[in-house]
């Protein structure tokens, strides 16, 4: 592999990362090049012997994108971490997809069950303003069902927050820069 | 296995490695990865990830000096931190070198 085309495809890697950060990585490499350049050795050797470019670059986004999320557990940064792990060289897309089918068609239909819930308790809670008849009772059984759901809907947010960490300790343990294509 | 067990022992002390050879002075990328290449084998690639890592937790630093002829080099510094990190690293592999040492004995 040339230096040209080690160079594209560690940018496709990177792809997704903040111009500045990918412009940060490939300088490094750049100069890593150079040098070795300049010490009498060719470009397809040092190129062998940096790994797979494209593999470099996927395992060093994932890496930005959790810390990212592991500095601000924010939604935003969980999704950009999870797409970036799940991207990995590491996870096998086509046995992971049917996985992630499957959990947002049980998001999918957590939510509306969850949605609906909800809007019937509020539907219950708001009887006590036309305060006609008995509100006590459904006022409560409304106020305990938006409870109910707000509960559930943080036992979830746990979960997917605990899924990610263990996907994330999962990838870390098999990011490949350690063994680059010239190693056996 | 997956992987040999010397790989995964060179990963686990690449960092002290790194801390050691900075606590020597600075160096820049190609210097650090050349001399863990020929001293324990490493792979070149393995140590710009590394070395981010690294800066992100705050062990070292880096700053940028003028070469002759050519862009400035980015050379790597070990902080305060670094420093720390480095003795507590060093202790804890001296204990785990002397107990497998220990149970390995001498017979082989």
């Amino acid at each position: 592999m040339t230096r040209a085309l080690f160079m594209g495809r560690l940018r496709q890697g990177l792809k997704g990362l903040a111009a500045a950060e990918i412009d940060d990585i490939v300088t490094d490499y750049e100069a890593h090049f150079s040098d070795a350049l300049a010490a009498g050795r060719s470009e397809i050797d040092v190129a062998a012997s940096l790994g797979d470019p494209f593999q470099l670059g996927t395992e060093l986004r994932a890496e930005s994108k959790l810390q990212r999320w592991e500095e601000r557990r924010s939604p935003h940064n969980f999704f950009r971490a999870g797409a970036a792990v799940i991207g990995l060289q590491a996870f096998n897309v086509l046995i992971l997809l049917p996985v992630i089918a499957a959990l947002l068609f049980c998001a999918a239909i957590t939510i509306y069950v969850l949605y609906t819930v909800a809007s019937t308790g509020l539907h219950l809670v708001a009887g006590v303003m036309s305060g006609n008849g008995n509100v006590l009772v459904p006022a409560l059984v409304g106020l305990g069902m938006i409870c109910g759901v707000v509960c559930i809907g943080s036992v979830i947010a746990l979960l997917l927050d605990s899924g990610l960490r263990l996907l994330a300790r999962y990838a870390r343990l098999n990011y490949r820069l350690l063994k680059p294509e010239s190693e056996e | 296995m997956a992987e040999s067990i010397q790989t995964q022992l060179r990963k686990g002390v690449l960092e002290l490695c790194v801390l050691t050879l900075l606590s020597r002075g600075d160096a820049y990328g190609y210097e650090i990865a050349s001399k863990l290449m020929t001293d324990v084998g490493m792979g070149e690639g393995t140590i710009y990830p590394l070395m981010r890592r690294m800066q992100e937790d705050g062990m070292v630093s880096t700053y940028l000096m003028e070469t002759s002829g050519g862009p400035p080099r980015k050379y790597y510094r070990l902080t305060a931190a670094g420093r720390t990190t480095l003795k507590a690293q060093r202790g804890e592999w001296k204990n785990f070198q002397t107990a497998v040492e220990k149970l390995l004995g001498d017979d082989a």
